[in-house]
């Protein structure tokens, strides 16, 4: 009787948790997009009236729309690039032992630890040296560096948890290893790339503070226009173009579950 | 058609002709070269584009690229990119002017390349030939009037009794926004060199300072959320805040207005000099000088004659205004940054 008392306690404080946490983490969002609806001039919650002017004015606004193009192809890039890299620096990880293979996994870890302004100077000193800052590398670069150990992370506990039986099996009938590797180990872990590309393109695409230091050539990201705009003029036209930001970002994660579909190997 | 008619259309004729390829060759004279001018964001960057990008390239053919960025990070790259600097204008207040001066980085401009700088008033260029000033944000003294019924009359008042749990002032780690602090200083006996009256107010204000503002937004939002009803801001996000029915009423301290100025500069190693100059020259025009107080109510930097709509909005607007302007030692101000943030989070946070 005592114990079932306790286990609703627990069941009931543990739902209120995590409605919290979950209410947390998305009221933000849901602030913003709600207020980016008001028909008045300042950004207010609740907002006032309805209307999408603010919208129009988003989409009508050059600047905004550019920035976030050039979100989007960095991101994109980003995504594809470190989801590569990070799937080769993981399966080396993994399934090999090789001299300096600690050094290495602290390595594709590093990044995190670097706070992002001294990663994003340091990032900006070293192609001036190379006299590359007028180019997408460094951006690239530094989306890149941000964006690799949340994928080799990911990659490596899909690789840690997956079955490795029938990669055996596979091999046992004189498939090739790359043959072992497309057909059996990367349908096996598509979950965790598909994982591990969203997080690569969201790190990308939202990164503001490595990214005010790498922008090249006029080519401003989305995060870095908002930064900007808001410095000098605070109105709902941030908040259209933060809601249209947090679409793409949805939209994205839904087209890659879409096109490459977990649910498909699951 | 008389003889005299025909000479006079003969002679208009002619002289168009002869004329033609000179206005013709003015009106391409910088066609195909595009400026690169870090921009600030925002209204103030759509205010340069109407007055000074627009007639430019209508002028000249000359095209202006402003890239929004943070005037911190802007800088770092144009230190980092000595050699191929991503800028050919670069914008910056009179704090980071400092920093610029001492880079190298930055050209003198003259007044024989760019004639309207004679226009600038007495007391706003304040880096010798560095730089062209072209606006001036102050730092003053704001309240809510629907709540502060007495008004503030200086920047001593932020100490006030009846403010109580209702104040707001910048950070101190904004060097340009806490310019407040000499206001207390000097309104008190003090002075740049001795800060320690600033300090002292301060902490008699202690009890009414609900906030350190780290960023302007956020500073914005308190007083339109009616969090804060009284604090230290601009003068131009101020008058933001009361052309969007909050009532916000400015103050001008009868014993100095402290203010920051922004400045064009042409970078050192730019391709256009010309081009360069004929911007400046644009934006210290008077159709330039009035694009930024028109959209966003910061001040000119001229003699420009100003419209009665937005005089009455601007801080300084008058001889006698201007004159309230308080000369800043930067250089001193900006050495002592470290210094004063800590002294007044030592206050702030005991």
């Amino acid at each position: 009787m005592r114990s079932d008392f306790t286990d609703s306690a627990m069941a009931v404080s543990g739902a209120f948790i995590r409605a919290s946490v979950y209410a947390m983490l998305a009221l933000p969002a849901i602030l913003v997009i709600v207020s980016s609806f008001t028909s008045g001039d300042t950004m207010k919650f609740p907002p006032r009236g309805f209307s999408l002017r603010w919208y129009q004015k988003a989409v009508e606004n050059e600047l905004f729309m550019s920035a976030l193009w050039t979100s989007t192809y960095v991101a994109v890039l980003v995504a594809i690039i470190a989801l590569v890299t990070g799937f080769a620096g993981a399966f080396a990880i993994n399934r090999f032992s090789f001299p300096g293979k600690t050094f290495v996994q602290g390595l594709a870890f590093s990044p995190l630890i670097v706070p992002a302004v001294v990663l994003g100077i340091g990032l900006l000193q070293l192609f001036a040296w190379l006299d590359l800052t007028q180019t997408i590398y460094p951006l690239l670069l530094g989306h890149l560096v941000l964006a690799i150990p949340y994928v080799v992370r990911t990659i490596l506990a899909s690789l840690t948890l997956h079955d490795r039986v029938l990669e055996e099996a596979a091999m046992n009938l004189r498939a090739t290893p790359l043959q072992v590797i497309r057909r059996i180990t990367l349908p096996l872990i598509l979950p965790g790339l598909l994982s591990a590309a969203i997080f690569a393109f969201v790190t990308s695409f939202g990164n503001a503070t490595v990214s005010v230091f790498l922008t090249y050539g006029g080519n401003v990201t989305l995060p870095v226009q908002i930064f900007a705009y808001v410095d000098t003029s605070y109105d709902p036209l941030v908040a259209a173009v933060s809601s249209i930001m947090i679409v793409v970002t949805l939209v994205v994660i839904w087209a890659i579950e879409r096109l490459i579909g977990a649910e498909r190997v699951a | 058609m008389k003889r005299r008619a025909f000479l006079k259309f003969v002679a208009a004729a002619g002289t168009s002709a002869v004329a033609a390829p000179y206005v013709e060759a003015q009106s391409k004279k910088f066609s195909g070269i595009t400026l690169r001018v870090n921009g600030f964001g925002g209204a103030w960057d759509e205010a340069l584009v109407k007055s000074v990008a627009v007639p430019l390239e209508e002028k000249y053919g000359l095209k202006t690229q402003f890239i929004a960025g943070t005037e911190s990070a802007d800088f770092v790259k144009l230190v980092a990119n000595r050699n191929n600097p991503p800028y050919d204008l670069f914008m910056a207040d009179s704090a980071w002017m400092v920093e610029l001066v001492k880079a190298g980085i930055i050209e003198e401009i003259k007044a024989p390349d760019v004639p309207n700088i004679k226009r600038i008033l007495p007391g706003f260029r304040e880096y010798g030939d560095y730089g062209v000033p072209f606006n001036v944000a102050s730092i003053i003294p704001v309240y809510n009037s629907k709540y502060i019924k007495r008004p503030l009359t200086s920047y001593s008042d932020i100490a006030r009794a009846d403010l109580a749990g209702r104040a707001v002032i910048p950070a101190p780690t904004l060097d340009a926004n806490s310019l407040y602090l000499l206001g207390l200083a000097e309104e008190n006996g003090g002075s740049i060199s001795d800060m320690e009256p600033a300090y002292k107010l301060l902490e008699a204000a202690k009890p009414n300072i609900v906030a350190l503002a780290q960023t302007t937004v956020s500073e914005l939002q308190m007083f339109q959320n009616e969090e804060a009803y009284a604090g230290i801001f601009t003068d131009g996000r101020a008058y933001e805040l009361r052309s969007k029915g909050a009532p916000i009423e400015t103050v001008v301290p009868s014993k100095g207005v402290y203010a920051i100025t922004s400045y064009i500069n042409v970078v050192k190693g730019m391709k256009y000099p010309e081009a360069a100059y004929a911007f400046s020259e644009q934006l210290l025009s008077d159709e330039g000088m009035l694009g930024i107080p028109r959209a966003i109510r910061y001040g000119g930097t001229t003699d420009v004659r100003l419209p009665e709509d937005i005089r009455k909005d601007l801080l300084f607007n008058s001889p006698e205004r201007n004159a309230l302007k308080k000369k800043i030692d930067w250089e001193k101000w900006i050495a002592d940054h470290g210094a004063r943030i800590e002294r007044v989070n030592k206050i702030i946070r005991s």
